[in-house]
């Protein structure tokens, strides 16, 4: 009896070491979380934002004044004439314009020239307070028009307005 | 020689995540940082583009009235829609040309309870290639709803010279 265990304490003793041999062979346990889940809801996410996110320029405003006609008027009217923008549609479709400035010879279709005549207007009556009147035709488009305030907004000009269609 | 092969149990092939994940992660802060909310005060449209435009961000106390353009589509079929405006949309309600005075109450009531109804605004968005003769209505809309103050739309930053 004492025998048959020390001949099996013999034979696990001889197991043991190759056990752990083996253990020692198959390397360190790796613990990972599981990834596949969290990969999946961040594609997800990703093929949202792809397939919806639409990039836009970023858009502003220029201010403007319309003309109160809530009370009687503070301020007594500029005795001076206004400078007149006309705007009139070129090309087959309205896709240009024509710029020209009543009383003058400034006949273009550059809106920098608009400028650039503006800034002669204004050193000349040494004074931003003279009303700028836009006066496009039922056709021009609304692009020409901008482009025309915008330049006088940059001229420095205070009163700057639109005149009913003309044409 | 094979013995130990075997011992060592099958190999495993894995990918290596972690540098598609970082990407990945860059990818979807990028866009949770840039996206903007779609709004449906702002129709979707091409604003005009001025030179050296004087645009600059206005946000507060302000009503948008849109003038929406035709779809493209609709365009090439029917010329005649170009430069036409489809509808007005003020506060997400679209309202067509024949019933603009519904605008002058929207508008007076919304300047009504503003918090600084003196200094309420209306900002005109329109379409680069929507007539003047269709944004004439607005503006008169304007002067009967007694809004002093308007803005235009228009890209910011602009084309250079």
């Amino acid at each position: 009896m004492a025998r048959e265990r020390s001949k099996s304490d013999a034979e696990s003793s001889r197991y043991i070491p190759e056990r752990k041999k083996r253990e020692k062979d198959r390397g360190p346990t790796v613990m990972q979380p599981p990834l596949t889940p969290m990969i999946d809801v961040v594609f997800q996410l990703l093929l949202f934002f792809l397939l919806g996110c639409q990039f836009r320029m970023s858009e502003g405003q220029i201010q403007a004044r319309l003309p109160d006609i809530s009370g009687p008027q503070s301020t007594p009217p500029i005795q001076v004439d206004p400078i007149k923008v006309l705007l009139s549609p070129a090309g087959l479709e309205g896709e240009a314009v024509r710029i020209e400035i009543a009383d003058s010879n400034l006949s273009t279709n550059d809106p920098r020239a608009l400028h650039g005549y503006l800034l002669q207007l204004r050193d000349r009556y040494e004074s931003d307070e003279v009303p700028v009147i836009i006066t496009p035709a039922h056709e021009v488009r609304w692009t020409h028009i901008v482009e025309a305030f915008n330049q006088a907004v940059r001229a420095r000009f205070k009163n700057i307005g639109f005149a009913p269609a003309e044409g | 020689m094979a013995k130990s092969v075997y011992r060592r149990g099958g190999a495993q092939v894995s990918f290596n995540m972690t540098p598609m994940i970082d990407c990945t992660f860059q990818l979807i802060i990028f866009f949770l940082l840039t996206t903007q909310a779609a709004s449906a005060e702002l129709v979707p449209m091409k604003l005009p583009d001025p030179i050296r435009s004087q645009a600059r961000e206005l946000k507060e106390n302000k009503a948008i009235i849109n003038v929406v353009p035709y779809s493209k589509r609709k365009i090439e079929q029917d010329r005649s829609k170009l430069g036409i405006a489809k509808e007005y949309r003020v506060k997400g309600e679209a309202v067509k040309k024949h019933d603009l005075e519904k605008i002058v109450n929207i508008l007076k009531e919304m300047k009504r309870t503003s918090d600084k109804p003196d200094k309420f605004a209306v900002e005109v968005r329109a379409d680069q290639k929507i007539h003047y003769d269709q944004i004439q209505p607005v503006l008169r809309v304007l002067q009967d709803a007694q809004m002093a103050n308007m803005r235009i739309t228009a890209l910011i930053g602009g084309r250079e010279e």
